[in-house]
């Protein structure tokens, strides 16, 4: 529960796996996902299909018959990879640019596919985490980032444009200034509503918290994973400007987890060429990088002679080998996006026709008039690249093998981008039944064959004006849409005054109620239960009586002090209102209630009480319930908690009680 | 006049049709090789279009036999052999209906109209 969060959802525009995508996710949520119901769902999606199958026969060993179906690529490639790459693909292609101009979509990308496959290789090595759970992980872990750029494009570009913000923390502060909530935080509530499992989502949430004790669950090693795997993909896709630091916390990882720096370089060498493989794949810009060990040593040699960056003087002669070899690389690939990026400017126009003569003639005369264009062979091509590319205008003949033109169009009109799409259809000239269908189809136009060179650009610059115009109403969409996520930040400010307990700065009653119905609206869905313990504080009328109102405002403001310190994070207290309080424990079960609230009563119990001749230590009771099937409605569970409170009461104060049923 | 144009000869072949011809070689201006890659591929690909049509013939097969003309229409269309593609639309129509006869005269006239188109674009092609 997260108000910052859900004001980001309601914008509507925070990132999101695609239809098929999001199936995806959910059914292999679990281990024991059937591999049949895997490939039928991907099978839905001819894009991802294509996809899948490529990387499948790219795997395959010459000789062999290629593989024609998903069904047969789930048994090659595993259906754990297959689940991945169909993940990364339906996010990668659904937002590979945006309006938030300092952010670069591609990069971003580029180095979280990096890190993902850092993340998997490191954890299936050195068998310290689930290598799928690791995957994700990485690949997610700055999903916020790419969500506060896609939900606040220009105010999140001054963040991030800000030299100030280039550290992780500062950047995390300046976030939760300026919208309320931080990039972490964002992540995290995003994957809770994808399904993803509470270990992946502490891991990313906290990956590089100081550690206290070494613990050894789920979620540490995750920890452990990408405090590896974010340095390294750094330095793959970084600038080779901070990797002596870099380097650093990989030593410091490594030493903690007394793990062998050899084998990780091993590992990186490995993971270093896949992840250029599987940017072809996904048609994201990466490059090949000198093997880590040389960056390394490299690193080690400049780093205490503490050269300035004039890097032709002082540096060592190795040095020159090897470092400028993966920096000249960087640059090169920058200025490749660059350019790419210019290019963008002209319209791009999809011409899909299964006749090589057609599709020659028709990219020639579109060519010809200034447009930049991509050619489909087939109805599957035409899909795939339409994904791919993002085109303005879409030509696409009618009668081709497989998927013809009308199905296309339906498909390209199901999903988010190719709605936008401006889709001409080819027709001969015989049939007015054809037309008709092709604007059921969603079609905007028709153009009749053979090609008349005149007819075919006259009705394409009706098309390009179309999209120039949808162009800028969109861009003016974007920026209401901007403003209206600020006075949304604006009116969450005010109304966090109207939901704060003034004296104690506790969340009021009226969030505490606001929060369980939010829960009780959950039902089936996870977290799946609820518990809450009642609190009151003990003899509080004497303590009023005795010292005085401002003690027992001191009183109050102790307490609440004591119970927010000693509360685990994914619980809520609340004060109810006179000397009543509430901890609300979404995902708790009964006991484990008890005991947090036990812990609660000792830590107040413990803890001395000053305040001009005020000084005692005072108690509480409290009554603790969980919700059941027979409650209707979240009062019955504050009831019941009341009840059992009552009994604490009786039986001598400053002790917990649960509730036992009705 | 532009040169390209120009450069069609007199005696141009009467089984093309000259605007189309003379429109490829003039979107061609900026891209040389742009028509003979364009007769090349008619030259490569049509044979096997006109081979299933054959077999489609043969075999009575109408779906077939709709959809092999149906491609090598087009193509016939775009470069210019009116002859061959009025045939293969002919036979598209038959093939749709479901209608056969005939189909075999058709598909050698095809066959013939293809050979003649052929080796006139060849002779076009420097």
């Amino acid at each position: 529960m997260n108000i910052a969060f859900d004001e980001l959802k309601l914008t509507g525009s925070l990132p999101s796996p695609s239809g098929v995508g999001l199936q995806i996710l959910q059914l292999t949520q679990n281990e024991d996902f059937s591999a049949e119901e895997l490939a039928q769902t991907i099978q839905s999606d001819p894009a991802l299909t294509g996809r899948i199958i490529k990387m499948a026969n790219s795997a395959q060993i010459g000789g062999v018959k290629p593989i024609a179906t998903v069904a047969e690529s789930v048994v090659r490639l595993g259906a754990s990879a297959v689940r991945n790459v169909a993940l990364g693909f339906s996010l990668v292609s659904g937002y590979r640019s945006g309006k938030c101009a300092a952010f670069d979509f591609n990069r971003f990308w580029s180095e979280s596919l990096a890190r993902a496959i850092l993340a998997q290789m490191i954890a299936r090595d050195f068998k310290i985490a689930q290598p799928a759970e690791a995957y994700i992980c990485g690949l997610l872990a700055s999903v916020g980032k790419l969500a506060l750029a896609t939900v606040h494009p220009s105010a999140y570009s001054e963040v991030i444009a800000n030299p100030n913000n280039r550290d992780e923390e500062r950047l995390l502060a300046a976030e939760s200034e300026k919208f309320g909530i931080d990039n972490r935080a964002v992540a995290s509530a995003m994957l809770t509503d994808w399904r993803i499992p509470l270990a992946q989502r502490e891991a990313i949430q906290s990956h590089d918290d100081a550690e206290g004790a070494k613990k050894n669950d789920v979620t540490s090693r995750l920890r452990s994973v990408l405090r590896l795997s974010f340095p390294i993909a750094a330095i793959l896709t970084g600038d080779g400007k901070d990797r002596a630091l870099q380097f650093s916390r990989i030593e410091r990882e490594l030493l903690a987890n007394s793990l062998p720096i050899e084998r990780l370089f091993e590992i990186v060498d490995k993971a270093a060429a896949d992840w250029v493989e599987w940017g072809k794949m996904l048609s994201l810009p990466t490059q090949k990088v000198a093997p880590i060990k040389e960056i390394y040593e490299s690193t080690q040699q400049a780093a205490p002679t503490l050269t300035p960056p004039t890097e032709r003087g002082a540096a060592a002669p190795a040095v020159v080998n090897a470092a400028p070899r993966g920096d000249a690389a960087i640059t090169q690939v920058f200025e490749k996006w660059r350019a790419e990026e210019l290019t963008r400017e002209k319209m791009i126009v999809l011409a899909a026709d299964d006749d090589a003569i057609t599709r020659r003639i028709l990219a020639t005369h579109l060519k010809k008039a200034g447009f930049q264009v991509v050619e489909a062979k087939d109805g599957k091509d035409a899909l795939a690249k339409a994904l791919e590319h993002n085109p303005h205008i879409v030509i696409t003949d009618w009668q081709m093998p497989e998927l013809d033109g009308v199905t296309v169009c339906n498909r390209l009109r199901e999903t988010e981008i190719g709605r936008r799409m401006y889709v001409l259809v080819l027709t001969g000239t015989d049939g007015e039944e054809h037309v008709i269908r092709a604007f059921d189809a969603g079609a905007d136009d028709y153009i009749t064959k053979p090609l008349n060179p005149r007819v075919l650009l006259a009705r394409v610059t009706a098309g390009e004006r179309l999209a120039r115009l949808q162009d800028r109403v969109e861009k003016d969409q974007q920026r209401m849409r901007d403003q209206l996520a600020q006075m949304a930040i604006l009116n969450r400010k005010l109304r966090e005054t109207a939901v704060t307990d003034a004296l104690t700065g506790l969340p009021n009653r009226r969030y505490a109620i606001k929060m369980l119905e939010e829960l009780w609206g959950r039902e089936g869905q996870f977290p799946s239960n609820v518990s809450v313990v009642m609190f009151d504080i003990d003899h509080f009328k004497k303590v009023n009586d005795t010292f005085g109102h401002d003690a027992g405002d001191a009183v109050l403001k102790e307490v609440a002090k004591v119970l927010a310190s000693k509360l685990r994070s994914s619980d809520r207290v609340c004060r109810l209102g006179g000397e009543e309080f509430v901890v609300i424990c979404p995902g708790c079960p009964l006991d484990n209630a008890v005991r947090v609230g036990d812990r609660l009563r000792e830590a107040i119990a413990g803890h001395r009480i000053t305040f001009k001749n005020f000084d005692q230590n005072i108690t509480v009771s409290g009554g603790v319930a969980e919700r059941v099937a027979s409650m209707r409605h979240h009062d019955d569970l504050l009831k019941a908690a009341d009840e059992a409170l009552y009994a604490s009461k009786h039986g001598g104060r400053n002790k917990i009680t649960a509730f036992s049923g009705i | 006049m532009p040169e390209s144009a120009s450069s069609i000869p007199s005696d141009f072949p009467p089984c093309l049709d000259r605007d189309t011809v003379a429109s490829l070689i003039q979107l061609g201006e900026d891209d040389p090789s742009l028509f003979s890659d364009l007769v090349d591929t008619f030259l490569s690909d049509s044979p096997e279009r006109l081979g299933a049509m054959d077999a489609a013939a043969r075999a009575a097969d109408a779906t077939l036999l709709a959809r092999s003309a149906h491609g090598l229409k087009s193509s016939a269309g775009n470069m210019g052999a009116k002859m061959l593609a009025e045939l293969c639309a002919e036979l598209e129509r038959k093939g749709r209906s479901g209608d056969l006869s005939g189909v075999d005269q058709l598909v050698a006239r095809a066959q013939h109209e293809f050979a003649s188109a052929g080796s006139a674009l060849r002779s076009l092609v420097k």
